[in-house]
């Protein structure tokens, strides 16, 4: 039995989502997203079985069901986003993508669930979308409501702390009276990457993930064989660019001779990606 | 791709500047510092007769009174679970300043005699490890802080700012020279 959570039961229950979790991703590679849905749902029927078998109120039991919830939860964004790629949804399968990420944060976070190779695999996937530039509030509030208790969260009187779980519930601080919206940033660590400019799916900003989308589509490369990205600058041919004789004036308007302006412009430097691709079976993917 | 969309962004900046806006992109950038603070941003009766660590909350824009940064609350906790032999004061109806940036913003705190900067350096350093529980290959735990402190062979206060990651304040320790800090 794999000891990824504290709790002997929730292992036990783990154990058991494996195989239909397994059968969610084997759809999704096959890009039958119907299947993975339906596969999904039994995925969720499995687990509320267990839960509904095990009534412990321990807390380390409540707070591994909280993130086995998260995992099936995870399972879903994982499959969805991969549909809005194919469909060429890409404006929203970014959100997708980062409710993926946020899930997997929290997994991460309260178990010891290795989902390395999606870790990988994401942060791969989210370089090739346009966004380095993002967006965050300034304000300011009178009070952090605890979702739990409901007192002030930043006081003693309150015991829990923002994101941490307690019996299966995760303390949120709702803010209650904000007093001041004084101003947006753009900054390039944000809090919630979903704030962005959003561009139409057929913009120019979307071609990488659009080539890639193709990719998959037309059965070049399978999903789980998708590793990552590799960057580099290569020399391409200059379109600009007008073979002269040496001593004659500069077609660039410049009013030198060619030989003392664009005469090396023949090749420009240019941005190039490569996708990189590596056999991976998809029974290795949920340990 | 990523040089790009800087430039798609530049652009729209340059929009909104010719709008008459002040816009800027923030990048992150690190800031290690000792400086002398404002005469005016401690007050003697905020920390009089008081042991450990003190938040003094900041004045902000345009507010009437002074804020405290929106993970003051969390952080004082944490200090209190995890090292309860030391005093924390926090005035906890204060309101709060929320930037949403992906960073950890610490309140601006004032050092009793009974802490030294070193000491409250590696409880921030053990917060943010325990912050970072969960956080993905690739992302980025930044932390501002700022502590004041008496430096009693000066007999004035001096002003210690830090904005960095977690490797970065881990090098600040160590190079952290407290006989130095102390002869400045």
């Amino acid at each position: 039995m794999t000891k990824y959570f504290k709790s002997e039961v929730a292992c036990t229950i783990y154990d058991t989502l494996k195989s239909p979790a397994l059968r969610v991703m084997s759809c999704v590679n096959g890009l039958d997203f119907s299947g993975a849905s339906d596969a999904h749902d039994g995925l969720l029927r499995k687990l509320d079985q267990m839960e509904f078998a095990n009534k412990s109120t321990q807390e380390e039991y409540l707070n591994d069901v909280y993130v086995l919830k998260q995992f099936v939860n995870f399972i879903s964004f994982y499959s969805g986003l991969w549909e809005s790629v194919i469909k060429g949804e890409f404006s929203e399968s970014w959100n997708v993508l980062q409710n993926a990420l946020d899930t997997m944060r929290c997994i991460k976070k309260f178990s010891k669930l290795d989902l390395s190779y999606f870790e990988e695999q994401l942060i791969e996937l989210e370089k090739i979308y346009p966004y380095n530039v993002f967006f965050s509030i300034g304000a300011t509030v009178e009070l952090f409501e605890c979702s739990i208790c409901g007192l002030d969260i930043d006081s003693l009187a309150c015991c829990h702390r923002k994101g941490e779980l307690y019996s299966g519930q995760m303390a949120i601080a709702i803010a209650r009276n904000i007093s001041q919206f004084d101003h947006i940033a753009m900054v390039s660590i944000p809090e919630d990457k979903r704030c962005v400019i959003t561009y139409d799916n057929e913009s120019e900003q979307f071609k990488l993930i659009r080539y890639l989308s193709g990719l998959v589509k037309h059965g070049r490369l399978t999903i789980s064989d998708f590793k990552g990205l590799n960057f580099s600058v290569v020399k391409r041919i200059n379109p600009d660019f007008v073979k002269q004789n040496r001593n004659e004036k500069c077609s660039c308007g410049s009013g030198k001779k060619f030989k003392k302006c664009c005469i090396h412009s023949r090749y420009i430097d240019g941005d190039h990606v490569d996708i990189v691709a590596e056999p991976y079976c998809v029974k290795h993917m949920i340990t | 791709m990523a040089n790009k969309a800087k430039q798609w962004t530049r652009k729209l900046l340059a929009a909104l500047a010719k709008k008459g806006d002040t816009v800027s992109i923030l990048e992150p950038k690190d800031v290690f510092e000792l400086l002398d603070p404002s005469e005016f941003l401690i007050k003697e009766s905020m920390i009089a007769g008081k042991n450990g660590i003190i938040v003094v909350p900041e004045s902000y824009e345009e507010m009437d009174d002074p804020v405290v940064k929106a993970g003051t609350g969390d952080f004082i906790k944490w200090l209190n679970h995890e090292s309860p032999n030391i005093e924390t004061h926090n005035e906890e109806e204060r309101t709060k300043l929320v930037l949403r940036s992906g960073d950890y913003w610490l309140p601006l705190v004032y050092l009793a005699n009974d802490i030294s900067l070193p000491i409250y350096l590696n409880l921030v350093a053990s917060y943010l490890y325990d912050k970072a529980r969960g956080v993905l290959k690739g992302d980025a735990t930044r932390v501002h802080l700022s502590a004041v402190y008496e430096d009693k062979n000066a007999g004035k206060m001096k002003q210690f700012n830090f904005e960095g990651d977690i490797e970065s304040l881990q090098k600040a320790i160590k190079r952290f020279d407290l006989n130095k800090f102390l002869d400045d």
